[in-house]
Order: structure tokens, then sequence, then C-alpha cells
């Protein structure tokens, strides 16, 4: 947007544009009877199976009256900081405070009267600290550290956890994008990577190749792949799975589950790297995986992952050359590094699709129903519609 | 009433429907209808009035977050009691027509038993049915998401105003379409709760180009002034989502993040009350952006505590006291207030301030910015500050209730300090109930008297516990000069300014007295004459106002404690020029006839409105005409 003031020098907007753009009509009421892919009892699998527990791991063994810091993308209805509210900060009278992101923040239509009511709601909540705020801005923006997203996150300090629950892939925008989540995750990441606590990363995220930037994946393999030069441990335990892969002879991108494993473990890398290079240091952990077939795509291969990446101030690396042994690993080098990526790629390989999980567990299912029920009815959906509606699931 | 109770039956019908009932919003008057367009002179009237609501609805705590330095959006929640769909309903039908103070407010649950007062016995300061739509002042498009505790449902209003025209507007008596509302009730399980939130979607630009500050971002931009001194940042102008990093940084504020924010208040209050070397007169205007003057101003008119004490409840070691005694008031008596004034003349505790209310704007959690300690010292005859306490009630019984729209009650303190930072609390405040809708008038209700320079060293304010309220315009922000209740205010403040007055002049006297027998032993040069016959045939003898002192400033002389508030900082290098050069005869003279022409010139009050840098600039001009040969 231009700055309106130029024109007329004295700050002031020109009059054109200080008619607001906003249509004069009345506003819909949202509604409640129209469900998401998020509502599907394999999203609440998620929620406690990944989420919940590892949240209350993290905050275990801190203070009670030590709120908890999140950072993510909670969505319109905020269902995500609901079940952290009632799953983790209730049970132990243990404060929230958030700062999320979503456009539909400030917009006039159904989606931003949902966010009002859904934040005006948790506001309401006495676990709830007064400053916790749903930002209207593109998380993205974070990336850059002239904004005020970056500057708003850099201002609630450390945080427990950081959520990306992204509907696209976490490596959708090519390396030159103006906006990027990996530009955002790196700055993320190094505002966070000096966290004296153990903090997590949830990153749900497309893996499918389409997804992608080819290049921004390209760049992340090429990597990985000089990397695993060096790395023959990472070299063996890729080629007892992917043979060819090291010689470069094998069309990765071809099989959906290789492409996956394959990105996810160079992005894994590239984290690391991020995390493990500078003097203050963190070391990523991924603690748990699961994939499953986004809403659109039927019965086709797993094209979603649920990612926990646990972190954990890693003092091995501040140089001292006064008074202390100056210890400097070499990322891609180190035997600490090598068995990091080792652990990556396994995790990737071996995780399970919680499409499996939940549909072969009717009890499983209609626990997590009845769950996902009450959390919704909560947010004053339709309960018996959202019924009639997870029926067709058999996750 | 009749469509009132209709709208109210039809939002309790939504609960099932899952529909919404779209109406307009009337109002029956040109007057009200302007309301609505916005009668609010900043966009800081806004947000006094929401905080007003809030605590009319009982609220301990209103949280007004930002999305500055951007401001596409607003909200403001506070845990007050909350309207039920027959109060949104009313607000609806009465645009401009409070419930507040009125017999159907104890039905709408918006007062209690009496309709002055709030259901949990506050007496009440806003007037919702116009309060509320000051926002329109900031925006076209808002929500109201209200709750009141034990039921389980909460009631949205999406307001959508309209642009006021005098064309088409119907005859007097006809409605006037103002606006759309679209109003529900939706389920909330949190049957306790209670609260109301304010949303502001979509700034109007000309708010946001405020809020902003663009107007002081333009002339920096244009080398017309310097950045202020504190401020939130100022977005790009091709990216309204990021920082001009180039042109002002991100944020320049007293406190650090993650502050608690009473302390990142306090921080704040102490970089504008605390002068340093490098500011003459310490303004709003020149120390700070819209944004953060406008957070001062909203903690001068709310009804909070101080950022210490309250004056009354305050020790007060270092401030010598006097009582305002009588109606009039007659005198001003010398008087010790031990341990504190409201004990020693059994007045209430904290009358006018309010406890159990507090205010978090951003990062920041308001209290009054006024302080009576670490007051400001300047080269006065006088250093200690005076504070004069009076009382007030007045009756009006000779002339009746219908003539003087009833009894008149206040309480009233005037600070004397040889210098007020910032210099925006020059002047009275009026609280009435405990909120303003001024910041501090510099012309004490129009005190003729010419006193200019006592005048600007006194800070007022009045307590108003009962009257006054309905000499208040509609904007509540000015008065209606012909009032009983501000008649005699005004009659009681400029007399007791003028005891104020003659008491500090009485104690000037004696000390210049004491201090021009040790100056008659000291050598005055001529150009020291000739500055002493200027300040006499301009200020007068008696004139209180001391000559302000020179303070040449290099660049290694740090700022100390010491540092009188009042004197003139030039910067020798700068000035004078010739770096740490030995200074000849000449450059000594120049010197001196420098200090004496930057001292005549304050004698005229020349210097008042320029900054540190303007003065230094004009003084180097003027010192390179005096070292010109003649």
């Amino acid at each position: 947007m231009d700055d309106a003031g130029d024109d007329f020098g004295i700050g002031l907007p020109d009059p054109v544009q200080a008619v607001p753009d906003a249509p004069y009509e009345h506003a819909s009421r949202p509604p409640r009877t129209k469900f998401e892919a998020w509502h599907r009892p394999r999203k609440q699998y998620i929620r406690e199976t990944q989420w919940a527990n590892q949240l209350r791991a993290l905050m275990n063994d801190r203070d009670p009256t030590e709120r908890i810091k999140y950072v993510g993308l909670p969505g319109v209805d905020l269902l995500d900081l609901r079940h952290f509210l009632t799953s983790v900060c209730e049970p132990g009278a243990r404060g929230l405070e958030f700062l999320g992101f979503d456009l539909a923040a400030g917009s006039e239509g159904p989606a931003g009267t949902e966010l009002n009511l859904s934040n005006a709601e948790l506001r309401l909540h006495p676990l709830v600290h007064d400053s916790s705020l749903i930002r209207p801005d593109d998380v993205r923006r974070v990336g850059s550290r002239r904004s005020a997203a970056w500057n708003a996150v850099k201002k609630l300090g450390h945080v427990d956890v950081i959520n990306l629950d992204l509907t696209t892939h976490v490596l959708s925008d090519p390396p030159d994008a103006e906006l990027s989540f990996v530009d955002a995750l790196k700055e993320l990441l190094l505002l966070q990577v000096g966290n004296p606590h153990d903090w997590a990363l949830l990153l749900t995220t497309r893996v499918d190749c389409d997804s992608s930037s080819s290049e921004t994946v390209d760049t992340l393999v090429d990597r990985l792949n000089s990397v695993i030069e060096s790395c023959s441990k990472l070299g063996d335990e890729v080629e007892s799975v992917l043979p060819g892969f090291s010689n470069r002879d094998r069309d990765w991108r071809a099989a959906p589950s290789e492409f996956t494993v394959v990105s996810l473990t160079a992005f894994m890398q590239w984290l690391y790297s991020v995390c493990m290079t500078g003097p203050v240091r963190s070391r990523p952990l991924v603690v748990s995986c699961f994939y499953y077939t986004s809403f659109d795509s039927g019965d086709s291969a797993a094209d979603m992952a649920s990612i926990v990446v646990r972190f954990r101030r890693d003092f091995s690396g501040f140089p001292d050359d006064v008074f202390g042994k100056v210890v400097t690993e070499s990322v891609g080098l180190s035997d600490a590094a090598c068995d990091a990526f080792v652990a990556y790629f396994r995790r990737f390989v071996e995780a399970s699709n919680v499409d499996a999980v939940v549909s072969k567990d009717e009890g499983l299912r209609q626990r997590l129903t009845a769950d996902t029920g009450s959390m919704l009815e909560a947010a004053r959906y339709d309960r018996p519609a959202f019924e009639g509606w997870v029926a067709s699931f058999a996750s | 009433m009749e469509e009132q109770t209709k709208l109210a039956e039809k939002i309790v019908a939504t609960r099932s429907s899952g529909a919404a009932i779209d109406t307009i919003l009337k109002t029956d008057a040109k007057v009200i209808a302007r309301v609505t367009d916005g009668i609010y002179s900043q966009p800081a009237s806004a947000f006094r009035e929401l905080i007003s609501n809030a605590y009319d609805a009982d609220a301990t705590r209103v949280v007004i977050q930002t999305d500055r330095p951007r401001f596409g959006r607003v909200v403001v929640s506070d845990d007050g009691h909350g309207m039920t769909a027959d109060a949104v309903a009313h607000l609806i039908e009465h645009i401009g027509g409070s419930a507040k103070r009125s017999e159907i407010g104890l039905d709408l649950g918006v007062t209690g038993d009496d309709p002055n007062f709030s259901p949990g016995g506050r007496r009440l300061i806003g007037k919702i049915g116009i309060g509320l739509f000051s926002v329109s002042q900031l925006t076209q498009s808002f929500q109201i998401i209200t709750k009141v505790a034990g039921v389980p449902w909460r009631t949205i209003a999406s307001v959508k105003l309209k642009q006021y025209s005098d064309e088409g507007r119907p005859d007097d008596g006809d409605a006037f379409e103002a606006g759309l509302v679209s109003v529900w009730d939706e389920p909330a399980p949190d049957r306790d709760a209670h609260g109301t939130t304010i949303v502001l979607n979509g700034l109007k630009p000309a708010a946001r180009e405020v809020m902003r500050s663009s107007a002081i971002w333009q002339r920096v931009r244009r080398d017309i002034q310097d950045p202020p001194r504190f401020h939130i940042g100022v977005v790009r102008p091709a990216a309204e989502y990021e920082f001009d990093t180039e042109l002002g940084g991100d944020e320049a504020l007293p406190w650090a993040p993650g502050d608690d924010p009473g302390r990142a208040f306090r921080k704040f209050v102490d970089a504008v009350t605390e002068p340093t070397s490098s500011v003459r007169n310490a303004k709003l205007g020149d120390l700070l952006d819209y944004y953060l003057s406008m957070v001062w101003q909203l903690s001068l008119a709310s009804p909070l505590s101080y950022v210490e004490q309250h004056p009354f409840d305050d020790s007060l070691s270092s401030i010598t006291t006097h009582v305002l005694s009588g109606d009039g008031p007659g005198a001003a008596e010398r008087k010790d207030l031990n341990p504190t004034a409201a004990s020693a003349l059994g007045w209430p505790r904290s009358v006018g301030a309010v406890d159990d209310f507090s205010v978090l704007f951003d990062d920041l959690e308001l209290s009054r910015p006024i302080k009576f300690t670490d007051l400001p010292v300047t080269s006065n005859a006088v250093k200690e500050p005076m504070l004069f306490v009076g009382h007030l009630v007045e009756d009006f019984e000779a002339v009746g209730s219908s003539r003087s729209a009833g009894p008149l009650e206040f309480y009233a303190y005037f600070l004397w300090t040889p210098k007020v930072v910032p210099n925006d609390h020059i002047g009275s405040l009026v609280r009435i109930h405990g909120a303003s809708g001024t910041g501090f008038d510099e012309s004490f209700f129009r005190y003729q008297v010419a006193e200019t320079t006592r005048l600007r060293q006194i800070s007022c304010e009045v307590f108003v516990v009962r009257g006054l309220e309905g000499a208040l315009n509609i904007d509540r922000e000015t008065y209606n000069f012909a009032h009983p209740h501000v008649v005699r205010l005004t009659n009681w403040l400029h007399t007791a300014l003028s005891r104020v007055i003659q008491a500090q002049k009485r104690l000037a006297s004696e000390v210049r007295k004491a201090d021009r027998a040790d100056a008659s032993a000291r050598q005055v040069s001529a150009t020291e004459s000739l500055v002493d016959d200027l300040w006499a045939e301009v200020r007068g003898r008696d004139a209180d106002s001391p000559i302000p002192p020179v303070r040449w400033v290099s660049p290694n002389s740090g700022s100390g404690a010491s540092i009188e508030a009042d004197a003139i900082n030039l910067h020798r290098d700068r000035v004078l020029g010739g770096g740490n050069m030995v200074r000849s005869v000449q450059a000594l003279a120049t010197e001196r006839k420098v200090k004496a022409i930057s001292q005549m010139l304050t004698a005229f009050d020349l210097l008042d409105d320029l900054d540190d840098e303007e003065i230094n600039l004009l003084m180097s001009y003027i010192a390179r005409v005096v070292a010109m040969e003649v």
C-alpha cells in the first residue's frame, strides 16, 4: 500500500483513499455447520498424542506459576489453543500466553467474526494471559527482521511451543520468494536458539512433491547429498532404504513416500545447521512424526506430516579461547550431527500413518469423535451436524 | 420501547434459528446522527470513551490491543458485567439515549438501584449510548461481543456505520439511518464468564495515519524535524507491515521488551518527567509520537490510581504544604500535613482516584503519570515545591436546585514547582468522579491576571465528587461555561490561584532578600548588569522567575542529577566553534556576550518554543555576528 500522505505532505491520507473500502452491508453470522479437515478425529489424535503430550512433558519440571508461551497459527476457531487449555493448562492451573497470526483478524467476513468471537471467549478464560493476541498478519513476515511481526515475536521472548499448522508445504516457497515459511522459521529458530528451557516446534505440512518448490527442495537435497559424503552412517542408512540414492541413480521424486522421507530429512538437516552452527545452539530432536492423507486426496498416498521437534539448549559450542576449551562442531561432519541425521531419517521412514491408526481402531475413533464433538460444541459448532458430517470419515 | 422489546425477542430467537437479525441503526435527530459520525476531535477520545464504558460496567480490568505500528485493528476487552440481549437492543434502538442515569438502567442491568451508580456501586462516568459510538472516530465497522454472568449465551452485534451527510437528511422528527446492525446470540458454555469485547475492524485511513504519527514522520523525512525521542516506530511507505528502519528504527521506547506492564509504565513516566541535559522545554509533542502522547493523555484522563502516591495520601516530605481555607478560599495557610493531607484534614483516601480498575494498553499498564517526588531542580530562588490543598462544598441553598443544578463539592490541589515537567501538565485538570475528558487547561478556566511566569509553574487537579457533570457538553471534553457549577468552580479556582501566587511571592521575596545579601559582595560584569536590567524591566523587580543559567556543554560533559531544568544548554563547540583550543581574550568576550544574549532572549520567552537543537543553531549564528571584527 502506498503511503497515503505523500502527495499531501502533511501526513494525512488522500481524501479518496480516506473513504473506507468495505461495502455498506450487513455482516454475516459465521456458520455453525461447516466443518474442516482439522475437525476430523485423526487431528484430535494428533492434538492429544503428539501436541498435548509433548507440552505436558516440556512443562513437567517447570514451576507451576510459569505460563506456557505459544506462537503459532491457531485457526479462526482457536481449537488448538482451546485444547491446550483444557488438556494441559487447566489440570495444573497453568497460564497460557499466545501470539497467533491470522489474516482473518480484522477482516469483516464470517472468518473474521469467528476469530473475534473465539478470541473474546478465550480472553475471558482465567488462565489466558492478558497480552495474548492474534495479529492480523502473515506469519511468513516473521522472516524479515524489519517487520512488525518479527518484532512482536521478539518481544514475547523465548516461547515453549511454536505451532506451524500449515495447510501447504513448508517448502512451498522458492528460495528467492519475498515471503517464505523457511525464512520465517529460520528467524523463529534464531530467536529461540538461546532458550534455556526445552521447547517444541509442532510442524504440520504438506509433504507431496506438487506442493513444494522444486528449487527449494533441490537445494536442500543437494546439501543432504554432500552431508552423506562425509557421514557414512547416514549414507549406509539411506542406502539400505533407498538403494542407489547415494550415487544419485535413484529417482526419489517418483515415489511419494520416498520424496517425503528425503525432503523431510533434508529439511531437518537444514534446520539442524541453523540451530547448531552459531555459538549459541539448540539441538533439535524429532520426537514424533505422523503421516496422513489430506482431505481432498482421497485414498491416495499420504501427503501430510505432523512433526514434533524438541529443542534442547546445547552449551558445548560457546567459544572461549581464554579460559575454556573451544568446542566447535562442524555441521554435517561431527558424530553427533551424523547421529542426529540418521535418527531423523529413521524417524521419517518409520513414522506411522495416523489414518491407519485411527481407522483400524473403532473404539479409538469413537472416543476421538466424542472428544472432538465436545471441543467443537464448546466452540459453538452444531454437534449433531458434526456427528453427521464426521460419520463419513474412517479417520 | 415496543421496538426495543421486539428486537430483544428476535435476538433471543437467533439462539435456535442459527440466523442473525439484520436491522437498521436509527437516530431521530441530526445532532445524534452526527454523534455516530464523530464529534470527537482525536482518536484518543474513542479510547477514552471505551475505557469509561468498561469502568461503568464494573470492570476491574480493560485490555486494549493494537497491531501497532500498522493500526489495522484494535480490540478492547473488559471483564465487566456485560450486556443482556435487552440491553443490546436498547443500545441499537436508542443511540445517544443512554440507559445509564435513567429508570430503565436497572432493568437492563447497566445501573444499580440508583441510576447514577453502576450495579457494583461505582459512580457512573460515561454515557454509553453516545460513548460507544465515539469509535466512529476510528472506524465505520465494529463488533460488540458481550456476555453477562450465569447465562449460556453471548450476544454479538456487528455494526456498520453510515457516513453522515447533510444531503438527503430527513426533516426534524424523521428517523435518520445511521448504520446497519446484525445481531444474534451464540451459545456460551463458559456460563460464569462475563465481559464485553469491542473489535474495531478496518480502521479509517485517516485515523491510521494519525495513530502512525504520519505527519511527524513526513517532517522527519524532509529533515524539518528530528524523530521524537520515544516512538513506536514508523511503517515503510510502500510496505506497511515493515518498519522504516532507515527513518526511525523499529522502536525507541523507554521500557524493555518483557518488562512487566506496570514497571514499563513507570519507566515511561520517569523517562518523560526526568529532564536531561538536552531538553529545556519538555513537551510531550516533542518527546513522543502521537501513539505515546495518546497513551499519556489516556492515563491522565482515565479513572486510575497514581503512578506513585495520591498527593493527599503521600507523606510529601520534600514539599512545603499549605491549606486553602474558607469557601473563597480566603487564605493560604502554611501547615504541615502529617502524616498525609487526607488524614490531617479528615478527607477521604484516594479521592478522585480509583484503585480497583486497571487499563492495559498494549505493553503498558496505565496509571496517572503525575509524580510528587524527585521534581526537577531549577535556578529559582525557591527550590522546594509548594502544595496548596483545598475543599469546597457549595449547596446553593439560597437559589434551590432547579436553578443551581444541585450541590457542588470538590477537593483540589495546586502544586507550585519551579519547572513543570512535562510542560503539558501546566494548568488545571478537572476530574469528575475520577475521570477527565481533557488534559490540563493551560488557561486555568480563563484566568485573566497577568502572571505568566508563575502560572507556568503551577499544576492543579480538581477532584469533583458531587455536581458539575451536567455542565459537561456532549463530547465530555468541554464545559458549558454559563452553568452555575462551572461559574462557582471558576470563581473558587481563580481566587485560590491568587492565594497560591501571593503565598509563593511572599516566600520567594524572603529567599531573594537573603540571596541578594549574599550576592552584593560579588563583582557583576557589564554584560551581567545589562541582563539584570532587562529582566527587571521585562519581568518586574519582584519577578520570581530568575535569569536562567547558561550551561556550556562539551562532548565530554555528562548529564548529572543536579542539572537545572531551566538552564540554557549551549554546546560550546557548536556555538562558539574552535574545539579545545586555548581561548583568546576575544573568544572569552564572545562567550560572555552570547551568554548574555541568550538570557535576554529568554526574558521574552523567545527560546521557549525552540528545542535544544534550534537554540544552539540560533546562538551559533549570533556568536558569529558577535565575533565579527567591527
